[in-house]
C-alpha cells in the first residue's frame, strides 16, 4: 500500500459540522426569528444530510439549501395548521416567523429594530427570499432553483416583499 | 427611502442580526453516526477527533442540539382484582375506564376522590382512597425516534468523564417516564421520598446515562403512606430539546381536568400552564420537528349533536418554546366506547395518531405537507388495541393484540398479538406474523432499521425480532416493561414497573438491556 500523506486527509462529519453548524444556525435565525428553532432545524438537517451524502462530498452546498427548505417547511406547517378562523388565536410570530415566540436566549443587538420587526411580519415565502437574495447573495437563478419556483415568481415576490418591508417601516 | 436604501438596511439588519447570535454550543447529532458513515466507506475517523473518542461530555443543558426524540410513558392500569374480561390487562391511560369491570372502576374513583388541589399553588395531593387502590399492572407508551440515519456501528459507547453531581438524583428514586432528545440528553421523571411523602422528581443526564442528577420538577406530592405506584394515572415528561420540557399529570376520570407544565431551562423551573380544553384530559403529547402536539379529550356536552358516544377529542399544536397551543384542523372521532387511550407517534414533520377505544378506532396522519388529516390506522379490523412505532418516515411497525374485544383480523388467530409493518408511511400495512407475549404495552423501532422491532409486554418483559418479525427472543425477563424506545439504532430506553420502578437501557442495539442506576 502507498503512502498517501496529506492527499488523503480524510474529512470528517466532525470537521464540517465545526465549520458549517454556527453558520447555519444563523441563517435559519434570520430566517425563522427563533433561535431555538434555528439550532433545532440545524441539528435536524445535519441528522438528515449524514444518512444520505458522505462527508467527503463536500456538501456544504448542500447543507445550505436543506436549511433553507427545513425553515420553509416549518414556516408552511406553522401557517398550514390553522384552522380557518383561528387566526386571532395564533401569535403573530406563527404567522409572520417566530417572532412572536418566547425567544430563548434571543440576542438583542440593538440596531434597527424597526426592520427586524418589520421582517419578522412578513409571510414566510417572502421572508425567505429576501434573506436568500440579502443576506446569502444568491442569485435570482438559484433562489429560484432552491425554492423550486419561476426566476419571475422571485423576482415579483422579492419586490412584493420589499415592498412590505416599505409600508410597515414607514407606516 | 429608495429601493437601494431600503436594501441597504435590509442587510445591515441582517448582518447585525446574525452575529449577534452566538448559538449554543452544538455537538454532532451522534457520534457514532458519523463513524458509522465513515465505517460504511471503510475508513475511519481522524485519530482524536471527538467523533473518534465518542461523545465529548457532559453536556449542558443548555438547550442546544439533537432532536433525536424518545419519549416514553407511564400509566396505571387495572386494579388489583379481576383483570379485564378478556382475561389480559390492558394499556389504558386511566384505570377509571380502561377497565371493563366495576370493580375497577370503582376502585380507581376511590383514587380520584382522594385526589385535592391545593388552592393556588399549582399542588397535587393525594390521599390513600378508602378502598383499595389500584395497582400497576400495565404500562405503555409511544416511541418517539426522531429522523436518524441507518447506522450499523458500534454501541455509543462513552468515555465520558464522571459528569459533576450538583444536586444527585435522592435515593429511593422510582422512574415512571423517560425522555430523551438525543443519544446523550434525556430526561427521567418518577417519584422520590420527601417531607410530604413522595414527590416528583426529575432526573436528568447529558452523557447517555451514565451520570445522572436532579433538576427541578413540577411540586406535585403524594400523601405519606400512599404508595407511588398509586400514583396519578398519567405521569408523564417530554422534552423537545435541552430546554423545553412538558411534564402532565391525568389524575384519573373525564371529569376531571390534565395538569399541564412546561419548562424553557432544561427542568430547572417549571410553570403551569392553562387548561388546553375546559376539563379535558390530556391524551398524549410528544414533540419533534419544532413543535409539541397533544391531544386532548373530554366529554361530550351535554345535548351535543355532534360529539357521538362519550368523548370529544382534539389535537392542539403549539411551536415549541411558545406554549400557545392552537387546534389542528381535524378533529377525530373516537367511537362509542368507554375508554379512550390517543397514542401519538411522531418523526420529525411526521406524525400519527392511534385512537384506541377498546378497539382502534381512527388514526390521524401528520405531513409537512398537509398538516395533521384522517388516516386508516393499523389494527382497526384487529378487533383489538394497537401500538405503532415509526422507524423512519416511512417505515412503520405495529402491533395488534387481535380479538381483544373483536372480531380479529380474517385469518389471524384471535388472543395473539400480531406485527404489521408498513413502507409507505402507512398507508398501508402487511402482516409479519405473530408475536410472542400476552400484554403488548408497547412497540420500538431501531431507527433506520425497520427489521429491528422490539415489543414490551406486561407478563415476560421485552420480545426482539432482528430480522422483520421472523424470529423472536426474550432479550429482558427481569420484570415487566411498560414502555420501551430506540433513542438510535444502538441505544434504547425502557421503563420497568414491576417487581419494582427500574430504568432499563440497551446500547448494542437492543440485543441486551441492563437496569441503570441514579
Amino acid at each position: 500500500m502507498e503512502p498517501c500523506g496529506l492527499a488523503c486527509e480524510v474529512v470528517t462529519w466532525t470537521d464540517i459540522y465545526k465549520a458549517e453548524r454556527d453558520g447555519l444556525v444563523r441563517l435559519a435565525y434570520l430566517m425563522t426569528g427563533s433561535p431555538a428553532v434555528a439550532e433545532d432545524l440545524v441539528q435536524d438537517t445535519f441528522v438528515r444530510v449524514m444518512a444520505r451524502l458522505d462527508a467527503d462530498a463536500s456538501p456544504g452546498a448542500y447543507l445550505r439549501r436543506s436549511v433553507i427548505n427545513a425553515c420553509y417547511s416549518w414556516h408552511r406547517r406553522a401557517w398550514r395548521e390553522v384552522r380557518p378562523g383561528d387566526d386571532d388565536r395564533l401569535g403573530a410570530g406563527v404567522r409572520a416567523g417566530g417572532s412572536g415566540f418566547r425567544a430563548v436566549a434571543e440576542p438583542d443587538p440593538g440596531g434597527d429594530v424597526e426592520m427586524w420587526d418589520a421582517l419578522n411580519r412578513l409571510p414566510p415565502r417572502r421572508r425567505s427570499i429576501l434573506v436568500m437574495r440579502y443576506y446569502l447573495d444568491m442569485s435570482e437563478a438559484d433562489v429560484a432553483a432552491t425554492l423550486g419556483c419561476r426566476v419571475g415568481t422571485v423576482k415579483s415576490t422579492t419586490h412584493r416583499a420589499l415592498a412590505d418591508l416599505r409600508k410597515m417601516i414607514e407606516r | 427611502m429608495n429601493d437601494d436604501e431600503l436594501i441597504q438596511r435590509l442587510r445591515r439588519t441582517l448582518e447585525e442580526r446574525a452575529d449577534s447570535l452566538q448559538p449554543s454550543p452544538g455537538h454532532l447529532p451522534a457520534a457514532d453516526w458519523g463513524q458509522a458513515a465513515a465505517a460504511r466507506d471503510g475508513r475511519l475517523e481522524r485519530p482524536g477527533s471527538p467523533a473518534a473518542n465518542g461523545p465529548v461530555g457532559p453536556f449542558p443543558l443548555d438547550g442546544s442540539g439533537p432532536l433525536e426524540r424518545q419519549t416514553a410513558e407511564y400509566m396505571l392500569l387495572p386494579p388489583t382484582g379481576p383483570v379485564p374480561i378478556t382475561g389480559r390487562a390492558r394499556r389504558r391511560p386511566w384505570p377509571v375506564i380502561g377497565v371493563a369491570t366495576l370493580a375497577a372502576a370503582a376502585a380507581a374513583a376511590a383514587v380520584v376522590a382522594g385526589l385535592t388541589l391545593s388552592g393556588g399553588s399549582q399542588h397535587l395531593r393525594f390521599t390513600p382512597p378508602a378502598t383499595n387502590p389500584p395497582a400497576p399492572q400495565q404500562a405503555a407508551g409511544t416511541t418517539l425516534p426522531h429522523p436518524g440515519p441507518a447506522t450499523t456501528s458500534a454501541p455509543a459507547t462513552t468515555a465520558a468523564p464522571p459528569a459533576p453531581r450538583p444536586n444527585p438524583v435522592p435515593a429511593g428514586f422510582e422512574p415512571f417516564s423517560v425522555t430523551f432528545v438525543s443519544a446523550y440528553d434525556g430526561w427521567v421523571l418518577g417519584w422520590a421520598p420527601c417531607p410530604a411523602g413522595r414527590c416528583a422528581t426529575l432526573a436528568a443526564t447529558s452523557d447517555a446515562g451514565h451520570h445522572w442528577a436532579e433538576v427541578g420538577a413540577p411540586d406535585i406530592s403524594l400523601a405519606p403512606g400512599h404508595g407511588s405506584d398509586l400514583g396519578v394515572p398519567a405521569f408523564q415528561v417530554r422534552f423537545a430539546d435541552r430546554r423545553d420540557g412538558w411534564v402532565y399529570t391525568s389524575p384519573g376520570a373525564s371529569h376531571l381536568a390534565s395538569r399541564l407544565w412546561s419548562t424553557h431551562d432544561g427542568g430547572t423551573t417549571w410553570s403551569q400552564l392553562p387548561d388546553p380544553m375546559e376539563g379535558a384530559t390530556i391524551g398524549d403529547l410528544e414533540a419533534a420537528g419544532g413543535f409539541v402536539h397533544m391531544v386532548v379529550y373530554g366529554p361530550c356536552p351535554a345535548g351535543s349533536s355532534g360529539c357521538q358516544g362519550q368523548f370529544q377529542e382534539e389535537i392542539l399544536f403549539a411551536a415549541v418554546g411558545s406554549d400557545h397551543f392552537v387546534p389542528a384542523a381535524l378533529a377525530p372521532s373516537v367511537g362509542a366506547g368507554p375508554a379512550l387511550s390517543p397514542q401519538v407517534t411522531l418523526w420529525g414533520g411526521y406524525g400519527w395518531l392511534i385512537n384506541d377505544n377498546r378497539e382502534v378506532v381512527s388514526g390521524a396522519r401528520l405531513t409537512p405537507a398537509a398538516g395533521w388529516s384522517s388516516w386508516t390506522a393499523p389494527c382497526t379490523t384487529s378487533g383489538g388495541a394497537g401500538y405503532a412505532a415509526a422507524a423512519s418516515a416511512t417505515d412503520l411497525a405495529a402491533v395488534c393484540a387481535e380479538g381483544m374485544w373483536g372480531p380479529p383480523d380474517r385469518g389471524i388467530p384471535a388472543g395473539r398479538n400480531w406485527l404489521f409493518t408498513s413502507s409507505d408511511g402507512g398507508a398501508s400495512f402487511q402482516a409479519a406474523g405473530p408475536v410472542p407475549g400476552q400484554n403488548p404495552a408497547s412497540i420500538t423501532v431501531a431507527p433506520g432499521h425497520p427489521g429491528t422491532v422490539v415489543v414490551a409486554d406486561g407478563q415476560v418483559g421485552l420480545q426482539a425480532t432482528f430480522d422483520g418479525g421472523r424470529t423472536w427472543q426474550t432479550v429482558y425477563g427481569d420484570g415487566s416493561i411498560g414502555f420501551v424506545g430506540f433513542t438510535t439504532a444502538q441505544q434504547g430506553v425502557a421503563i420497568r414497573y414491576s417487581p419494582v420502578p427500574a430504568f432499563v437501557m440497551t446500547r448494542d442495539g437492543g440485543h441486551t438491556w441492563t437496569t441503570v442506576g441514579f
